[in-house]
């Protein structure tokens, strides 16, 4: 009997299409936010944290305005140290009031958990401050560089974002969201404060080279984290040891 | 089927649960021990919040934490503290959790209004809850967990804080949801689960005690319990059950695992008798 035997290239174009039925493809980033937003959209995707939004929002003006008002000559190390504040205060807050909340554990136990909500918030926040530093880097006055203003401002953002997932994705402890500021005082802050105004002369001296490649570094290392954030498998919720 | 096979969970040295093997199918299941026995750590690993250290949960054959959402999709959850949003009525709040829950807006709709009857809140569908009471929050909580119609429904100390006819409603509805979906519901109050529950599940010392239907179980303890208004006089080793005032004597109910041939009535055990009788170094 004849049996006509499949090529090589038949045979793996079978085994692919057998595995593409049989797996499930991890879902990349706008298979994710395009799944979230078409089933909960913007009301339920931040629904009841509009206290955290406005706290968040009330601290990086509050921090801005002191700030630059304390030591106006220091453009780039302000933009520096305020640029992830609203990245970092908003996840933060909306955290501790998820965690904290009564329905935590409920919401956890649903088809789309709170973990996925929170990262659907989490990219919206980021895009949310992205379009603030460009926009605090376009008010600057002429004499200061936009590139290099946007650059920097990008770079302690993405930077600030990617270590604060890269610690959610990692620890489960029950107050690990405060570790966001602890990142923040770490990256930002302790140089500032260490370094004073030579931060701010090595921030207007550097090669603009140098600064946008950071913030390309940044923007890939956030990117990579925020898609291992996705793709991880759900957290058990650790801290209810008891009965 | 949901089935539990040879799970463990440990708290770093503590073990809360040990070798524990269990298979549901419709029905209703009670979780009867007394609070630090593991009910709620099994709970909670039923409702993906905990890991099993050791064994697997399957349902239909499969690990439930492969199936991940599709599992999530099938189960309706109530805590026992159910947290809410006071400022929201239960329309809003029930609309927020059928979203979470992936639920279609217009199908959420009508079966948020089917819901809302059936816990009898069709009254207060739009009123803010800051104003309700322990019992209709309970129900609030009831509805939610039925919002996906699920396959398994979990319900943890669902009638703390329900007054007597709230506590008639709620078993008798109950009962109603049982036929065609897997009921398991965790209880140290054992009148909840006495009427309604097919089989009864009991841990002792974090290991299955028993798990059997409630005659059955109640069979265990046939002939050794007794009723006394002379308890004083009674001398075999004995544990005291329950005792009931009437005009100015105390009627005691007793086990004793040596036959009595004393001033004492044997009586057919209730499941409460077994509960007190197992768990006697606990009361």
């Amino acid at each position: 009997m004849n049996i006509i035997k499949p090529t090589n290239s038949e045979k793996e174009n079978a085994i692919e299409n057998i595995l593409s039925k049989g797996l499930s493809k991890p879902d990349g980033l706008m298979q994710f936010s395009n799944k979230i937003y078409r089933t909960l959209g913007f009301k339920f995707i931040f629904f009841d944290i509009s206290q955290a939004i406005i706290m968040a929002v009330a601290v990086t003006v509050g921090f801005f305005l002191l700030y630059s008002l304390s030591s106006p000559r220091n453009v780039y190390s302000t933009l520096y140290a305020v640029s992830p504040l609203f990245f970092i205060t908003v996840v933060f807050l909306t955290e501790f009031f998820e965690r904290n909340g009564s329905l935590y554990e409920l919401k956890m136990t649903f088809k789309y958990t709170i973990q996925e909500v929170i990262i659907f918030r989490i990219l919206c926040y980021s895009l949310i401050s992205m379009v603030i530093c460009i926009f605090i880097s376009i008010s600057i006055p002429d004499k200061y560089n936009f590139l290099r203003a946007v650059s920097i401002t990008l770079s302690a953002l993405f930077i600030c974002a990617a270590f604060t997932i890269y610690i959610m994705r990692n620890f489960n402890g029950r107050w690990v969201h405060f570790t966001s500021l602890v990142v923040w005082v770490t990256i930002v802050l302790l140089p500032v404060l260490i370094l004073g105004e030579s931060w701010e002369l090595l921030l207007s001296q550097i090669p603009i080279g140098i600064t946008l490649t950071v913030s390309v570094i940044g923007f890939i290392l956030y990117l990579n984290e925020i898609k291992k954030l996705i793709n991880m498998n759900k957290m058990e919720v650790q801290y209810y040891v008891g009965s | 089927m949901l089935a539990v096979n040879n799970v463990t969970k440990k708290y770093n040295d503590f073990t809360a649960l040990e070798n524990i093997d269990l298979e549901f199918e419709n029905g209703v299941y009670g979780l009867l021990a007394p609070n630090g026995a593991g009910k709620t750590t099994l709970i909670k690993m039923l409702t993906t919040l905990l890991f099993p250290t050791k064994g697997e949960i399957l349902w239909e054959g499969t690990d439930i934490r492969a199936l991940d959402e599709k599992y999530r999709d099938i189960i309706g959850y109530l805590p026992q503290e159910f947290g809410y949003y006071k400022n929201y009525s239960p329309r809003q709040f029930l609309d927020y959790l059928a979203a979470l829950k992936g639920i279609d807006k217009h199908d959420s709709k009508e079966k948020i209004t089917e819901l809302m009857e059936l816990v009898a809140l069709e009254d207060v569908f739009d009123k803010k809850m800051r104003k309700f009471s322990g019992g209709m929050i309970q129900r609030v909580g009831i509805a939610q967990a039925l919002l996906n119609d699920p396959k398994i429904l979990i319900l943890d100390e669902p009638t703390a804080g329900l007054d007597p006819k709230e506590r008639v409603r709620f078993r008798n509805m109950i009962s109603g949801l049982s036929k065609d979906r897997i009921v398991i519901l965790s209880t140290h109050i054992v009148s909840d689960i006495e009427t309604i529950a097919n089989q009864v599940i009991m841990f002792k010392d974090h290991k299955l005690f028993c798990n059997d239907s409630p005659s059955h179980i109640c069979n265990t303890l046939e002939g050794k319990v007794y009723e006394t208004w002379d308890i004083e006089n009674v001398k075999t080793p004995h544990i005291l059950l329950t005792q009931r005032q009437e005009g100015d004597n105390t009627l005691v109910k007793f086990a004793t695992d040596i036959e009595y041939n004393g001033e004492a009535r044997r009586v057919t055990p209730t499941l409460e008798d077994v509960f007190l009788y197992v768990y006697n170094d606990g009361v």
